[in-house]
């Protein structure tokens, strides 16, 4: 799955392990999100989708 | 905020091991081998134990075994959904491969084929409680490496 989550991230300035302490996740899993190597849960899409403050589906596409 | 997730690589051998994640994780892993070790030497001895104290020896380890289970359910539980995923997938690949040596073993061991083709009598090994247990182990551990790859 197609994502922005890397584009989005380096504008606010974060590092993978900063944006993985506000999702709770791991830095691997930021990453591998990141290289379209793991495609997030709904309940993770829709935290990162709050935490930047956009539609999931500005975010993720299929 | 929440806890840190658990990390599987704080229970491996490895830049990132912690021994403190590793006893949460896995004390009742180590007390159960002990156990088992301890076991297989105990009933190895040329002592007359009683069918009662032969099942309470040969059994305690894998009672202990289970108490491990829970502990890690509760160590997986903690981890992020990606590091849950890669270890239930590990946890499968790890009971499955076990299923598959044990019964494999049993099968060539019924047909004499450790007997009769390699002069071999592994039997007595092959029934210790620390067998399964430590290729359980193993072959999680082996599990984890592979499909963890993916994800790197």
């Amino acid at each position: 799955m197609k994502n922005k989550l890397r584009e989005l991230r380096t504008a606010k300035e974060w590092s993978q392990a900063e944006l993985a302490d506000k999702l709770d996740v791991s830095r691997q899993t930021v990453n591998a999100i990141e290289t379209e190597k793991y495609d997030p849960s709904l309940p993770l899409a829709f935290k990162v989708a709050k935490l930047f403050k956009l539609p999931i589906e500005g975010i993720f596409e299929s | 905020m929440n806890e840190k997730p658990n990390l599987p690589e704080k229970i491996m051998f490895g830049p990132s091991y912690s021994i403190r994640a590793n006893l949460k994780a896995n004390t009742w892993a180590f007390v159960a081998m002990i156990l088992a070790w301890a076991g297989d030497l105990l009933l190895s001895l040329p002592r007359g134990w009683n069918a009662a104290q032969r099942a309470i020896i040969a059994f305690v380890p894998l009672l202990i075994a289970l108490l491990w289970v829970r502990s890690f359910i509760r160590w997986v539980r903690g981890m992020d959904e990606m590091h849950r995923w890669i270890s239930m997938e590990a946890c499968l690949f790890g009971t499955g491969m076990t299923l598959f040596v044990v019964t494999t073993w049993h099968i060539l061991d019924k047909a004499g084929v450790f007997q009769a083709g390699l002069r071999l009598h592994l039997d007595s090994h092959f029934h210790t409680a620390s067998f399964p247990i430590s290729l359980t182990l193993s072959f999680y551990l082996l599990g984890y490496a592979i499909f963890n790859r993916r994800y790197k």
